[in-house]
């Protein structure tokens, strides 16, 4: 005997109501969430007067300074694990790294490290063969090429003096990028600073 | 037909069973869109990953079937439960974190969001989406959800397909947030902490909850009375709201904590448990007793069947050969006296006794039997 039974005939069929909500609870946030997303402004200025805080430990602080002319992409960058910036034609990704305290941490592992990290995202990625780095302030690392079907740029690792994190970043831009926008990723690679934190 | 199944209008229930099928298709097509890449990237972390929370998965399901009263879940709705969760809800739930969590970030900035977007993201989608999956198997298989200890199960096994799937997620996530150079190493660290420290407290015991509730509206085929209704939403509140303090930035950094967190969210789901469970076996067994008068069953011998080990001693009395039969009259009898317990009528169809009206082998001991 149906459990429904109680109800008469022509009656709405009691099942209908949970499906429609079950339906709603499943549509509303696939459709109510990227919408009200396009209302939002996508990106951000970055500031150009200031250093810009990437990321941090107990001991060290990770900055570095842009131009006038990039954006943030808040959406697609978390708090101190990636920042997404452009530039007209230029993606810039800066990762804050945080390898487990038995890996190894030194930047050529850094370096085959980003490449994998890379490769989730863009397939094609290929890194070159990076060179020893020194940036303005010091910091020491790696950078080299990028190469993947689509895109071409540079990558850069900066472990931290302290350990325990690195910076890294990887550049990549299409064929018709501007030289200015190439050079100004270049000049944001090189203004990574490690200060020690006070206290 | 058995007595056990319940004829609903067939238009909901295909209507909910294609619900289900395209949720799942649209999940899966969103888990390949978003991890397909990783996986490719990361082909031995993946695998580890896989491996450990199939084995982990594996347990937790087996655990659950057991911990069900009475008898085990049917076998297709719990499938479809872990299938709803691991593949439709992780899927959606992909998509719409990600556009939710854009909206903290891009209105109150990355510095908030990293705070405070998985306490306001995760709670409202997942819940949303695990929860309508318990629904949806309840309209579309309505023999399986009947009231508030099924949607209980349900839901735990949803949550634990939908925790598998998003335990793998995080696992590859804290290779990349490692910086990839000791994958291994961040999956295992990944894995310690999701399954070995908040394992027992987070996504299977919150959406048991909200199943718990689910059941409720079951048990009154969708027509709750307002205290019914009130409960129903109060669970499923009460999932959303554990899930937001299971997420937000209290009580981080520390082992210590994140037990806390896990223990608020266990002793919750236990104390739903309790209350369902107690009052669920006492309507089965009041029911297994007018459903063993109709057989010529002793009270006692009626009772004894509502548990695993009752009907396991009551079948080892029967002769091997008559063990099948026996085990089947079982099942009609307790399938029977589950309906009856839910408020339904079953079907006055012969199950358990003979033409002659003697009790039937199996479903009591034989005269003289040592009762156990």
């Amino acid at each position: 005997m149906s459990p429904y039974a109680a109800y008469p005939r022509g009656a709405r069929d009691p099942g209908w109501a949970p499906l429609g909500a079950a339906a709603a609870a499943i549509a509303l946030p696939l459709l109510a969430w990227p919408l009200a997303g396009t209302l939002l402004p996508d990106s951000s200025s970055v500031p150009s007067d200031r250093p810009v805080v990437l990321g941090e430990s107990e001991d060290y602080e990770a900055t570095a300074r842009f131009e006038r002319g990039w954006s943030q992409l808040p959406a697609e960058s978390t708090e101190g694990e990636l920042l997404v910036y452009r530039r007209g034609r230029v993606l810039l990704q800066i990762r804050i790294v945080r390898p487990p305290p038995d890996a190894p941490e030194d930047a050529r592992d850094l370096w085959k490290g980003l490449e994998r990290i890379t490769r989730a995202t863009e397939p094609s990625a290929r890194f070159g063969e990076p060179s020893e780095m020194t940036a303005d302030e010091g910091a020491q690392g790696l950078k080299g090429p990028v190469e993947g079907d689509t895109v071409s740029g540079k990558a850069a690792v900066f472990p931290s003096p302290g350990g325990g994190f690195a910076v890294e970043f990887t550049a990549t831009a299409d064929p018709y990028a501007a030289v200015h926008d190439v050079q100004a990723a270049d000049h944001v690679m090189g203004s990574v600073a490690f200060s020690e934190e006070d206290g | 037909m058995s007595p056990s199944s319940i004829t609903a209008a067939r238009g909901p229930r295909l209507a909910a069973a294609v619900v289900f099928v395209a949720g799942c298709a649209l999940g899966g097509m969103a888990l390949v869109k978003g991890l397909g890449l990783m996986v490719a990237a990361f082909p031995t972390e993946a695998l580890l990953a896989a491996v450990v929370l199939a084995v982990v998965s594996a347990v937790g399901v087996a655990v659950l079937l057991r911990l069900r009263p009475v008898r085990p879940p049917d076998g297709a709705s719990a499938a479809a439960a872990v299938m709803w969760g691991g593949v439709a809800a992780t899927g959606c739930a992909l998509i719409a974190n990600d556009a939710l969590s854009g909206i903290w970030s891009k209105s109150g900035g990355t510095a908030f969001a990293a705070q405070w977007g998985a306490a306001l993201t995760a709670p409202v989608n997942e819940e949303a989406v695990k929860t309508a999956g318990v629904v949806l198997i309840a309209v579309a298989l309505p023999s399986a959800l009947r009231g508030p200890v099924d949607g209980l199960f349900l839901g735990a096994l949803t949550g634990l397909g939908f925790q598998t799937v998003e335990n793998g997620i995080y696992a590859l996530n804290a290779v990349m947030e490692g910086g990839a150079t000791a994958g291994a190493s961040s999956v295992v660290q990944s894995l310690v902490l999701r399954v070995g420290v908040t394992g027992l407290g987070t996504h299977w015991a919150m959406t048991a909850i909200a199943g718990a509730g689910v059941g409720l509206l079951a048990a009154a085929r969708w027509h709750p009375n307002a205290r019914r209704a009130w409960a129903a939403a109060l669970a499923v509140a009460a999932a959303v709201a554990l899930h937001g303090f299971f997420d937000a930035p209290v009580l981080n950094g520390t082992l210590v904590g994140l037990g806390a967190k896990t223990a608020v969210v266990f002793v919750s789901v236990a104390a739903v448990y309790t209350v369902a469970r107690r009052s669920y076996v006492r309507k089965v067994r009041g029911a297994l007793v007018v459903e063993g008068e109709r057989v010529g069953l002793q009270r006692a011998d009626a009772v004894a069947l509502s548990t695993r080990r009752g009907r396991r001693n009551a079948l080892r009395r029967v002769p091997a050969p008559d063990r099948p039969a026996a085990a089947e009259r079982q099942r009609g009898i307790l399938a029977a006296a589950e309906l009856r317990a839910m408020g339904g009528r079953p079907e006055e169809e012969e199950y358990g006794s003979r033409e002659d009206g003697t009790p039937a082998e199996g479903a009591a001991p034989s005269p003289g039997a040592d009762p156990g």
